[in-house]
């Protein structure tokens, strides 16, 4: 399942994939792959993407 | 039984290729930095470690079956075994390859393409001088001999450098889209 929240929290901070990439120390096609739904990641590159892009876990990972 | 001077060209010629590999290596960790790979490429190289395990103890057996089955040796110990190996290695790089996993993300493609590109002109160039040389036989009792392995890279290292050409651009529209 595509997560959309993160893009468009992504997308409201006016930051590329490769620039939240960099942020949290992952490659750009690792984001893309948890924008897309292909790759689950651990809690810790969750906890990474939340503080990267200001948001809480429940926000960005919690399903609906 | 191969001559003294077959085994010492081989070993020399051997020593100098791993030389080479080494210093390339050395010199691309100073200019990079520690190959760093994020949690999915690890999952994914583990992955793909796992079916490059599996193709080669698949050839292995099949080799042997082959051999006690029908008596039939296609190719010479050393010839064999190096094909082997190729096939396994390259499973491994075409698997990681193709999903972002071969290189560490702060590692750039462009100097391995070339880098491969390289490799499969000086193969190539190997192999029609051997096909072109009377002297050279690339088969011996029946059995494919080493002479063959020159063209056995270049098949290996085109399958690489297309699947590498294609990641690559895949990723460049793929970045230039991430932006909203």
């Amino acid at each position: 399942m595509k997560n959309l929240r993160l893009k468009s929290a992504r997308a409201a901070l006016d930051m590329s994939q490769q620039e939240l990439a960099n942020k949290v120390g992952v490659s750009r096609q690792t984001i893309n792959a948890i924008e897309m739904g292909d790759y689950n990641p651990t809690i810790k590159l969750c906890v990474a993407i939340c503080v990267a892009v200001g948001k809480t876990l429940d926000e960005l990972f919690w399903a609906d | 039984m191969n001559s003294p001077h077959f085994v010492l060209g081989f070993f020399t010629g051997l020593i100098i290729v791993l030389i080479v590999a080494l210093v390339i290596a050395l010199i691309v960790k100073k200019k990079n930095g520690p190959a760093k790979y994020d949690e999915r490429q690890e999952l994914l190289r583990g992955r793909a470690f796992k079916y490059a395990f599996l193709v080669l103890i698949a050839y292995l057996c099949l080799n042997g079956l082959l051999q006690v089955g029908t008596g039939l040796e296609w190719a010479d110990l050393m010839t064999s075994s190096f094909i082997g190996i190729c096939l396994s290695v390259t499973v491994f790089v075409v698997i990681c390859i193709m999903n972002d996993a071969y290189f560490a993300f702060n590692q750039k493609p462009k100097f391995y393409l070339v880098m491969f590109g390289v490799l499969i002109a000086v193969n190539l160039t190997i192999g029609i001088f051997n096909l072109t040389n009377e002297d050279v036989r690339f088969v011996t009792d029946g059995k494919l001999n080493f002479h063959v392995l020159s063209f056995i890279v270049v098949v290996i290292f085109l399958a690489v450098f297309i699947a590498l050409a294609i990641k690559t651009l895949m990723a460049k529209r793929q970045a230039d889209r991430s932006r909203l």
